[in-house]
């Protein structure tokens, strides 16, 4: 019997660029996936290409077919080309953008703001249509050969020398496969990898569980811009985020609330539209079409492989490698997988590279949470004076959740002996931030 | 398959099956001790003995661990066949003259009060091995073994201190058939010190392996159901999540779907361990979640991951 040399689970960017660039190789492939069809996001993503120097240890270059429409966006007929500048892979996308130039976390009042954009407003993410590109992936990856079980579910796996036993459930049916490599790319959840034991010893932080509404007329809203909004007069522990509308309705705000289990997303809807500072923007706003998410947070994996299992993407990382970490991702497993199967170490050379490539796999990244947890940690009125101390500053565009908080405490620290004089109940709440968590904002 | 005879009767049976299997199948009774249908054989009671005809060869052999041919000749009953378990009786019960199921069987029998004497007094253990075979092959703990040989065999668990291994699932208890294997489930029990009494919860306690431990109370309705170590590793042995055992299995529900609140983000189906959970699609952007029930182990994982609450 013959069997697959490597079999995908989830496909996602990371899974699809894998099977691209194995199937390049020569390699006989297949992809399970749980959903039918992945051209239609039914799982909420924040799909954005972030263009920040150096981010998860790469730059991306966007080469835009077309200029900017008269509304500001580039349109679903362009032609773009997705670049790595660092590892040289590039990819094909044909559909639409959205630059995002500013970024302001908002305090209490609305007036103080941490404000985020480059002097010459250039763009530090595009908005994308995410579905599209995984279509187009996807096209390419069966052009190549590679063999794609939909709406079939992988849940364990089961590892010998020679080879990976998959446990399979499609329809209710359940079936076994046999592949040489097992590739784990399902996303955070990454369930065979936790049955294989992998995710042993990793620091769990929180789930949050996540609602997005995309609304129409919604008042003061640019889709250029990424708004958070920090304190508890907005209902939320996690700050409520207001960002761009999907691919086709740029017009749209999405409106993202993240909970846990004792403050479902559902609640804090009421409280941000109705109730809050913000409730004047969302008078005469409609919800046009709903989104959902869970995201399990957990500290990366020490070693991302086990035997013959990769785990890539997500499913091996501290939740956001977003678009372009999986895309490396796929590019170095493939190179991974080909030499594995010469019987050289190719894994451990994956793992180099991406321990070496990632910021989150540095132990003090993991510090930089804290930049997270402002709320409860600090009252409402203390997160204001924190912000006016930006009121000056417009720091560089960044999307990165690393540099962002790390830049905003940077500006604040600069004025360590301003805050130690007019208000030492923050200076003394500074000091024993650290180590503070996503676990304490969300704690279950 | 193969056609035999036993008693006289015709029967098929599939080959490399034993003739015990062919004759329970057949509903032909053969009394037994040390079998198990889901242990391996072992030959142990000789209790099982039957006469078989090969050809022209005739042999009394255990028919738990003979395998079934074209043409053999299989009497259950014979003269011969009793003469020998008769013998078997008597010398189980010489060694054990307490223990019932043995006093049952020398009863139908026939088997008077042996006149043997092993020198062992209050003795119930027979030998069978199926809690040593219970506890390896299906449990895998590897907790009790036998210990010793000839005349001073018995079973116990390792240097005879309170065996590490052990998970008290009470397998051992389960299948032994003196009732010798003492497992008590405690509602509740105390250890008293100098410091004071102190009340410690309902406990599960294994005598013979001097092993006592914790049993894990279920969520919903507080009774003590089960051993912590067993729920543990059974947890790891079946890949099944930490809270699976967070229900005892009378308060287990199957998750059902709310599909007015469902808005279809796969957030279960992602985190479902067992793949019971599918997107059932509705045309357009809706999209529901559909539970296989068969599937379903009840874990409730999915509620916990569902972001609008749609999990029930």
């Amino acid at each position: 019997m013959s069997v697959y040399d490597v079999a995908i689970v989830g496909a996602g960017p990371a899974g699809l660029h894998t099977a691209i660039c194995s199937a390049r190789k020569g390699l006989k492939v297949v992809i399970i996936e749980k959903r039918k069809d992945i051209s239609k996001m039914t799982r909420y993503c924040s799909e954005h290409i972030i263009l920040d120097e150096g981010y998860n240890g790469d730059t991306m270059i966007v080469e835009i077919g077309e200029e900017l429409n008269a509304d500001g966006f580039i349109s679903e007929t362009s032609h773009n080309k997705i670049r790595s500048k660092n590892f040289g892979w590039e990819v094909d996308y044909v559909g639409p953008l959205c630059p995002v130039r500013d970024k302001f976390y908002y305090s209490a009042d609305l007036k103080h703001n941490a404000h985020y954009a480059w002097p010459d407003k250039h763009p530090f993410a595009w908005k994308y249509d995410k579905a599209g590109l995984l279509a187009q992936l996807l096209k390419i990856a069966e052009d190549l050969g590679v063999e794609y079980l939909t709406e079939t579910t992988c849940y364990q796996a089961m590892d010998n020398p020679e080879g990976v036993t998959l446990k399979c459930v499609s329809r209710g049916k359940r079936f076994q496969m046999k592949a040489r490599k097992l590739v784990e790319a399902s996303g955070a959840s990454a369930q065979v990898a936790q049955s294989l034991g992998m995710n042993e010893g990793r620091i769990y932080f929180a789930s949050a569980l996540t609602r997005a509404y995309y609304m129409s007329n919604v008042k003061d809203y640019s889709p250029a811009e990424w708004c958070g909004y920090w304190g508890l007069c907005y209902g939320s522990n996690f700050a409520p985020l207001i960002g761009t509308g999907p691919a086709g309705h740029f017009d749209w705000a999405d409106l993202i609330l993240i909970g846990h289990p004792a403050q479902m997303p559902g609640e804090l809807f009421e409280a941000f539209t109705k109730k809050s500072p913000v409730a004047y923007m969302f008078e005469n706003a409609k919800i046009e079409r709903e989104h959902s998410c869970t995201t399990k947070a957990y500290a990366p994996m020490k070693v991302p492989y086990k035997g013959n299992v990769l785990a890539i993407g997500d499913a091996a990382a501290f939740v956001e490698t977003q678009m372009q970490g999986s895309l490396n991702c796929g590019f170095w497993a493939a190179d991974a997988l080909e030499k594995e199967l010469d019987g050289k170490p190719g894994f451990e050379e994956y793992t180099k590279t991406w321990q070496e490539t990632f910021e989150f796999n540095d132990d003090g990244m993991m510090q930089v949470q804290s930049g997270y947890a402002l709320i409860p940690y600090y009252t409402d009125e203390q997160v204001v004076y924190l912000f006016s101390l930006l009121d000056d500053v417009t720091m560089n565009g960044s999307w990165s959740q690393y540099d962002s908080p790390r830049m905003m405490w940077k500006e604040i620290h600069k004025q360590d002996k301003r805050i130690q004089e007019e208000r030492p109940d923050v200076w003394d709440k500074i000091v024993n931030q650290q180590g503070k968590t996503l676990s304490d904002s969300m704690s279950q | 398959m193969v056609t035999l005879k036993i008693n006289n009767k015709k029967i098929k049976a599939n080959e490399g099956s034993t003739i015990l299997e062919a004759a329970r199948a057949n509903g032909i009774h053969i009394p037994t001790l040390c079998s198990n249908d889901a242990l391996e054989a072992y030959g142990a009671c000789r209790l099982c003995i039957v006469e078989i005809q090969e050809g022209k060869k005739t042999v009394i052999e255990s028919s738990c661990t003979y395998p079934v041919a074209e043409g053999q000749e299989v009497k259950t009953d014979s003269p011969r066949v009793i003469a020998g378990r008769k013998v078997v009786i008597e010398l189980l019960l010489a060694r054990c003259p307490n223990v019932k199921v043995i006093q049952k069987l020398a009863e139908e029998y026939g088997v008077k009060d042996s006149s043997m004497d092993f020198g062992k007094e209050n003795e119930y253990c027979i030998l069978c091995g199926l809690c040593v075979r219970a506890c390896n092959e299906v449990v895998e703990a590897g907790a009790i073994q036998f210990v010793g040989r000839g005349a001073d065999k018995v079973v116990d668990s390792p240097f005879h201190i309170s065996a590490e291994d052990c998970i008290a699932c009470g397998s051992c208890a389960f299948v032994c058939p003196t009732g010798i294997i003492k497992k008590n489930d405690l509602e509740s029990s105390a250890v008293c010190s100098p410091e004071g009494t102190q009340e410690e919860g309902p406990k599960r306690e294994i005598l013979n392996w001097q092993v006592e431990y914790e049993l894990k109370k279920c969520f919903k309705c507080g009774n003590p159901f089960a051993p912590i170590p067993h729920l543990d590793k059974l947890t790891k042995r079946f890949y099944a999540l930490p809270q699976f055992f967070n229900y005892c299995p009378s308060c287990r529900n199957y998750i059902e779907v709310d599909e007015d609140k469902c808005l279809g983000c796969g957030s279960c189906m992602e985190n479902c361990p067992v793949g019971a959970l599918e997107l059932e699609d509705k045309g357009g952007y809706d999209k529901k979640a559909k539970v296989y029930t068969q599937n379903c182990m009840a874990c409730h994982t999915c509620e916990r991951y569902c972001p609008v609450g749609a999990i029930s």
